[in-house]
């Protein structure tokens, strides 16, 4: 009797709280499917607009074979695979009317499988001679991701929020010129199997309106 | 289904009479699926007591824990914790060196994901397992069990399925 009841006071306890979530549909998906040429996600602009983004094709960048993005007249290159999402960073800096590149590298975006609480921080510093003069590049990136949660326009499940502050600083090492200092923040919605399905930041919301997969 | 669990593992306590066999598992999980492509090999360790019904028949609890590390991302990990009850039949048990058997399990499997610093609120959801098994003496009291499963983690919108090979090692107790 003594034991009967020490069971299932045990079970009782094992069992209340005993929630259920998607966890392993979430393993499975493809939260940045930018692999398939072909895919268009079509956003809606706050304010009035339409920003279309499409995978155009595959091409090799910096020796690495990646798919390439375009948005209006810019591209974005994009790797997915071994279990991080790599972005090509071209970062340039504007001196007497010239955008001089100082910095081109594939930077790790974001690690599988997100989870909520997992932060990042990536930075980079670089220098570029022009015209006889040092141009100085430095940037940090801290990522933390949140969720599972609903899309800010509550249309997808299940998705992960991931919020990014970025500091980069500008310095054309020269008289009259001070070290310039951008600081930004974004939030960005990663739906399962879709993508990027919001983007707000200080001054711009996009909220995706179709996608279509390639094939 | 928790009154079916609940229910079923107070059978099994009714049932704690004669022999029984105090076990401990190892083995090593390969997931199956979506969910397991970017994880490797899982290390599973288990202990439970199965009641010797008859000869043939075996039915008791246990508990094993798995984990799962990410290929690529090494702070990915996956925890599985699953209490269960299960049920075993074996055709030739009198024999010390080649007693095949099949088994079934039935429980709940908690899931906790842990990745970058961060981690998902854990899933408990049902699970079934079945496999054979090959069971033969190390001398009495103790015997030994091999054991190849198929396990279905029940969870919404997706199923985690698991192949999983293990070694038991048992001790025959009278109660």
């Amino acid at each position: 009797m003594r034991k009967l009841a020490l069971t299932t006071s045990a079970l009782a306890v094992l069992l209340t709280g005993c929630e259920s979530n998607p966890l392993y549909f979430r393993l499975s998906a493809d939260y940045y499917p930018v692999s398939i040429t072909g895919s268009v996600w079509e956003y809606s602009v706050e304010g009035g607009g339409t920003r279309i983004v499409s995978v155009v094709d595959q091409v090799i960048v910096d020796q690495r074979p990646c798919y390439r993005l375009q948005s209006g007249a810019g591209y974005d290159y994009w790797i997915n695979e071994n279990g991080r999402l790599e972005h090509y960073e071209d970062r340039r800096v504007l001196f007497n009317g010239y955008e001089v590149p100082v910095y081109q590298a594939w930077v790790t975006y974001l690690e599988w499988p997100l989870a909520d609480g997992m932060t990042r921080r990536d930075s980079a510093s670089a220098q570029a001679v022009s015209q006889g003069i040092t141009l100085s590049h430095s940037w940090t990136r801290n990522t933390q991701v949140t969720g599972p949660e609903s899309s800010p326009d509550g249309t997808w499940d299940n998705c992960y929020r991931v919020h990014q502050e970025e500091t980069v600083i500008n310095w054309v090492q020269t008289a009259g010129y001070e070290p310039d200092t951008i600081m930004s923040t974004r939030d960005i919605w990663l739906a399962p199997d879709v993508g990027m399905v919001a983007k707000v930041t200080p001054d711009s919301t996009l909220i995706l309106t179709v996608y279509t997969p390639g094939q | 289904m928790k009154l079916a669990i609940l229910a079923a593992v107070l059978l099994a306590l009714a049932a704690s009479a004669g022999t029984a066999d105090l076990y401990a598992e190892v083995g090593t999980g390969f997931a199956m699926g979506g969910w397991g492509e970017s994880f490797g090999p899982g290390f599973n360790l288990g202990l439970g007591a199965d009641w010797r019904l008859t000869s043939r028949l075996r039915t008791g609890a246990g508990v094993d824990v798995s984990s799962f590390s990410h290929s690529h991302n090494g702070d990915a990990t996956l925890f599985m914790l699953r209490p269960s009850i299960r049920t075993a039949f074996y055709f030739n048990p009198r024999s010390a060196s080649f007693n095949p058997g099949i088994a079934a399990a039935f429980g709940m499997c908690r899931t906790a994901l842990e990745s970058g610093g961060g981690g998902d609120t854990p899933s408990w959801d049902p699970f079934w397992r079945a496999g054979i098994r090959w069971d033969l003496s190390l001398g009495s009291p103790w015997r030994a069990n091999l054991g190849l499963d198929l396990e279905s983690v029940m969870a919404s919108e997706k199923t985690g399925d698991t192949f999983r090979l293990s070694v038991a090692v048992s001790r025959e107790v009278q109660l």
